[in-house]
């Protein structure tokens, strides 16, 4: 958010408390004049509040489209990439090629798995993209962007643990996880953005906001217990649907789990003691020479 | 007298769900969508694309595929995926969508609020050039690539 953005939204949001309360005489109030607030500006914010108020608005949420999704995923995935050292590999490096491969196996078998009420198909496709970081970790970000560290690179122990973790963000992002920060920051946003429809002060102000959610969501706070689990076990299914062993995934879990798992890819999940529980631990089967082999290429191109 | 019954319910049905039906056409929204010549996401592909933009005539419908008259002569089979979209402003909780709601769910949420918000975020300029490059050099594998891809790593058992 805006410096000028920040100092109006307390103003916007005691503007719309005083309209709440039927205040007339709005252009009275201190300190408008002093952050150059006009008067037909305040006019507005008292006409789109008693408006909402009478649709009742403020009481529901509103859904966004694949357009809208790509550019706020787009905005969070560079906030992101930053606060994890801002080093991306170029699409031409052979990690990224074979990222972009494993990625758009476990994608289209997540696509044959939809459910009506899955977020629409990324408007671009979904970009994998390899980040220059010794954590261990990878994020789904809104509109399809998925961030994996070459750490978690180098601590996969094969193909089928690679697409197990990639399985479980592209899982979170169809299901539509990753918006569903935004969508609830908006319905509580929308009494102070809403009454200042039109008055172009705080046009973006709300894009900012949601900007720093997302990437506090994705990469922090975690999605909550229900949807990390729900995450896992699509997951699950999306490595059966793409032919990779299913049994990666707790493998993967169990195999990092205690003091290696601090951090990172697990800080913002359930105890993976839980996870492995609830997907059911198996012996993964052994992995194909070819799959091990070039996995084993691209850990040796990075650096 | 049953089959107009069906076909007036079959109607109603579809007019309920919003989806499309035979004879109708759609836009294409997303870009690389996969034009497959059997109705699944695996296998092989089509010759032929389509551009975001593009407006296909549906010939058939099976479970959220659409097999298109063109391109590919009605041998080609496009996801639903590739069109179908969420409606910008629609509420959650039903009820009528109002104008201002619209406008509000796409509030900033657009090409030139995100320029304006990385030009006022400097330090996001790195990132940023890196997820775009990603964005306009690295897209999804093609179909050819991920058959080959399957292939060689002996995935997907008889697919």
């Amino acid at each position: 958010m805006s410096p000028r953005a920040l100092r109006l939204a307390p103003l916007a949001l005691a503007l719309a408390l005083l309209a709440a309360a039927g205040c007339a005489q709005l252009k009275n109030v201190p300190g408008a004049d002093l952050l150059g607030i006009n008067e037909e500006t305040v006019k507005k914010v008292g006409a789109n509040l008693g408006e909402m108020a009478v649709s009742g608005e403020v009481t529901k949420s509103a859904s966004f489209d694949m357009a809208q999704e790509h550019h706020l995923g787009k905005t969070v995935a560079a906030s992101v990439l930053a606060r994890l050292g801002g080093k991306a590999l170029p699409p031409e490096h052979p990690a990224s090629r074979y990222l972009r491969q494993v990625g758009t196996v476990v994608a289209l078998g997540a696509a044959e798995l939809r459910e009506p009420d899955d977020r629409p198909a990324p408007l671009k496709g979904y970009r994998f993209i390899p980040v220059e970081s010794e954590a261990v970790n990878a994020v789904g970000n809104p509109g399809g962007f998925v961030l994996v560290t070459t750490g978690l690179l180098r601590a996969v122990r094969s193909e089928d643990e690679l697409a197990a973790v990639l399985a479980h963000e592209v899982a979170h992002v169809q299901r539509g996880h990753t918006m569903q920060p935004v969508e609830a920051a908006r319905k509580q946003e929308q009494l102070t953005s809403g009454a200042l429809e039109g008055t172009g002060e705080l046009v973006h102000a709300f894009f900012g906001k949601v900007v720093t959610l997302g990437a506090d969501f994705v990469l922090d706070k975690g999605f909550g217990k229900k949807n990390e689990l729900a995450a896992d076990a699509l997951a699950a299914r999306i490595l059966g649907e793409a032919g990779y062993d299913p049994a990666a995934l707790p493998a993967f879990l169990a195999r990092l789990e205690g003091p290696s798992a601090r951090g990172g890819f697990f800080s913002r999940h359930p105890p993976a003691k839980e996870r492995v529980a609830a997907l059911g631990a198996s012996t993964p089967a052994p992995v194909p020479e070819p799959r091990r082999a070039r996995l084993a290429t691209v850990v040796a191109s990075l650096r | 007298m049953t089959g107009i019954h069906a076909a007036l319910c079959a109607l109603l049905l579809q007019a309920g769900t919003g989806a499309p039906a035979a004879g109708q056409t759609v836009t294409v929204k997303r870009e690389g969508a996969r034009l497959m010549k059997a109705p699944r996401f695996f296998g092989a592909a089509c010759g032929a694309t389509v551009a975001p933009g593009a407006a296909v005539k549906i010939v058939e419908l099976q479970k959220g595929w659409a097999r298109l008259a063109a391109p590919g002569g009605g041998a080609c089979w496009l996801h639903e995926t590739a069109w179908s979209d969420r409606k910008a402003g629609e509420l959650s909780q039903g009820g009528a969508t109002s104008s201002r709601d619209v406008e509000l769910a796409g509030r900033g949420f657009s090409e030139a609020e995100e320029a304006r918000y990385k030009g006022e975020h400097a330090e996001l300029s790195a990132a940023s050039a890196a997820v775009e490059a990603h964005l306009a050099r690295g897209p999804e594998a093609t179909p050819a690539e991920v058959t080959r891809f399957m292939v060689d790593g002996q995935l997907g058992g008889a697919r």
